[in-house]
């Protein structure tokens, strides 16, 4: 009912009125960036989207530091940071949760073939997700990441 | 275009001519003293010849005598013809002249003597003939006859004898004079040949300049510069030589300076391919930056409108979501001002690159403005474990007549780099009055400047840390110089961290 009312409302109908309709509440969310502005950004974007479990950290050695096994389902993790990139870190965390999967995500102009050069031992990492992304975008993305 | 050779005002040429004429002079010379010897010489073998003729006349004068002794001849004008003969032969020994088309000289004087006693004996000889012959033509007994023969044969004998002496005589002059010609000729061609290497000589050293000149150059053209010539004199080839080092030093000094070029335009070229790396740096880096505000804007504004489509959906809102909203709203604007200010940045580097940074002066109290920057910062600062202290050592105002936005830009960049990299400490800001100016530092107790940044730190483009663009300390700079004054940084001695200052004219 809700749906049908809004995609009246709107040409497009939101996507994200889809997903939160699913049920991924129970998904476990940890993003890893160093601008406390964009995780508090996706935070709230997943929170509104229904997503309850999402944690942030603005401290890539923090996030390692206190990284434990199997307490997460899915890292987005930005790819330049100060002290450690994302992708050291993502390796490192890897060797404590080898399950664990991950969206990464970057403001720069970085392509899919470069960070396979950089990062060839990964053939897992299906999600690469540029900045600034759609809140809608990002949930499809995570939403096809998680399934 | 070549001049003609006798145009040419040759120095070089006048030597040599000199050296040919005289050689030539020499060389003429010496012929003529030598033909008129041969000359000399054939004569005298022509009297020879005329002196051994006398043997000859005198015989037929013997016979002609005897032929009209004994009566076989009574003409006596044959005998006559064979005394004229005789005689004239004989003057003409002595006198030259032209005789049987031969051209005699006339006789050595050192030979006169012999001459005269063959003159004598030819006298006596002619005497004896004309008296007994000629004069009395009576007839002669057998007994006479040959008395008279005998006495002829005599003087005839007598005649030749002395004629035949002044010939050998004539012949061993003739020797002698061939081996003085000889030894002329000997001594002329040693002369001549001894000028002429003397000649080759001077004119091989005249032309010294060229064979040297020919292996500098032949050293020039294998790469060698480090050729000179000996220059001496003032002829042509002194002045080619004189030319020709002064020439190589020109060259020298060009591929110096030409290399000095090049090695100038190379460090350039590195310097601006240096430059141009930084430059692409900058823009990854600076398109970063401004993406990333972007990502709150954007994420935070769809947020916004979802909430405000399902309140207008419940028709009403919750003083907790609307604080929360107001937040969010705060955030927004935070990073909207923060895109204004990496714009304004990217202006700025343009303006202080191309020197027309615009200030806008007015008066005011430094300190009071420093103390609103640390309140500023101190507000929003999040880290609790950095301490920040201001100590002006004078609590009276500093008035200063420069930009306020500016100045300020330039305390907060400052700040803000001091406590980005002082993880855990303390920042200590100062601002003194000296004369005419004041001088404000920043002390942190952080990580330091590594030695390899501190000559580049206040370039563009250089950075420390991964997500800085390197224009902060650029701009800074580029706004205390165009206030005149001038802005440093060190590391504390025995401290960690460093400190940056800035010296600003009161009145700038």
């Amino acid at each position: 009912m809700l749906i049908q009312k809004q995609g009246e409302e709107h040409k497009t109908p939101s996507k994200g009125e889809e997903y939160r309709m699913q049920d991924h509440g129970r998904t476990r969310i940890l993003i890893i960036d160093d601008e406390p502005d964009i995780t508090l950004a996706f935070r709230k974007a997943l929170r509104d989207k229904g997503f309850e479990q999402v944690k942030t950290i603005n401290d890539p050695t923090l996030a390692l530091k206190n990284f434990k096994a199997g307490s997460y389902d899915l890292l987005i993790i930005d790819i330049v940071m100060p002290e450690m990139d994302g992708f050291s870190l993502y390796e490192e965390i890897r060797k404590i949760d080898s399950k664990v999967k991950v969206c990464f995500i970057t403001a720069f102009e970085i392509n899919y073939q470069a960070l396979r050069a950089v990062f060839p031992s990964s053939d897992d990492i299906g999600c690469f997700i540029r900045k600034p992304v759609d809140m809608d975008d990002l949930v499809k993305r995570i939403n096809a990441e998680i399934q | 275009m070549l001049k003609p050779l006798e145009s040419i005002n040759s120095k070089i040429l006048l030597k040599i001519t000199f050296l040919v004429v005289i050689e030539i002079i020499l060389i003429v010379g010496s012929f003529c003293v030598l033909a008129y010897f041969q000359s000399q010489q054939s004569s005298l073998g022509n009297s020879i010849n005329i002196a051994g003729k006398n043997r000859y006349l005198t015989a037929n004068l013997l016979l002609q005598s005897e032929k009209y002794l004994y009566g076989l001849s009574s003409d006596t004008s044959q005998l006559k013809v064979a005394m004229n003969s005789l005689k004239s032969n004989i003057i003409a020994l002595k006198q030259g002249g032209m005789i049987s088309g031969i051209d005699l000289k006339p006789l050595p004087s050192n030979l006169l003597d012999l001459w005269n006693t063959a003159d004598g004996k030819w006298n006596i000889f002619k005497t004896y003939v004309t008296n007994r012959l000629v004069t009395p033509p009576q007839a002669r007994t057998a007994m006479d006859q040959s008395t008279t023969r005998k006495v002829f044969e005599s003087m005839a004998a007598d005649l030749v004898e002395s004629s035949d002496k002044l010939a050998t005589q004539l012949g061993q002059q003739t020797d002698k004079n061939s081996q003085n010609l000889m030894l002329l000729q000997i001594l002329f061609a040693i002369v001549i040949v001894s000028i002429l290497v003397l000649i080759l000589y001077l004119v091989a050293r005249m032309l010294r300049p060229i064979f040297v000149l020919t292996q500098a150059t032949s050293k020039v053209e294998r790469g060698n510069l480090d050729v000179s010539v000996e220059q001496k004199g003032n002829d042509e080839l002194s002045v080619l030589s004189r030319s020709f080092n002064s020439m190589i030093a020109f060259l020298r000094d060009y591929i110096k300076k030409q290399g000095d070029l090049t090695r100038q335009v190379e460090a350039a070229n590195e310097e601006l391919k240096r430059k141009d790396q930084l430059k692409d740096e900058f823009i990854n880096i600076a398109a970063h930056e401004l993406r990333a505000p972007i990502q709150p804007i954007l994420g935070l504004a769809e947020i916004l409108r979802y909430r405000k489509r399902d309140q207008g959906d419940s028709g009403n809102s919750s003083s907790v979501s609307k604080q929360d909203d107001d937040t969010l709203l705060d955030i927004i604007i935070r990073n909207a001002k923060r895109l204004l200010r990496l714009e304004q940045n990217i202006l700025d580097i343009a303006r202080i690159d191309s020197q027309s940074l615009k200030l806008e002066k007015e008066r005011f109290d430094l300190i009071e403005k420093i103390q609103n920057v640390i309140n500023d910062f101190g507000n929003g600062l999040s880290n609790e474990k950095i301490e920040l202290v201001f100590t002006p050592s004078q609590k009276e105002p500093i008035f200063v007549n420069a930009d306020k936005v500016r100045i300020f830009e330039v305390i907060s960049n400052l700040l803000c780099n001091a406590v980005k990299f002082t993880k855990e400490g303390k920042v200590t800001i100062n601002a003194e009055k000296q004369d005419t100016q004041v001088l404000v530092s920043i002390k942190d107790t952080g990580s330091g400047i590594q030695p390899e940044l501190m000559s580049k730190l206040f370039s563009k483009y250089v950075t420390n840390s991964p997500l800085g663009t390197g224009v902060g300390l650029f701009i800074s700079k580029g706004i205390i110089e165009a206030h005149g004054g001038k802005i440093w940084a060190e590391n504390n001695a025995n401290a960690k961290g460093a400190t940056f200052t800035f010296r600003l004219p009161l009145e700038c």
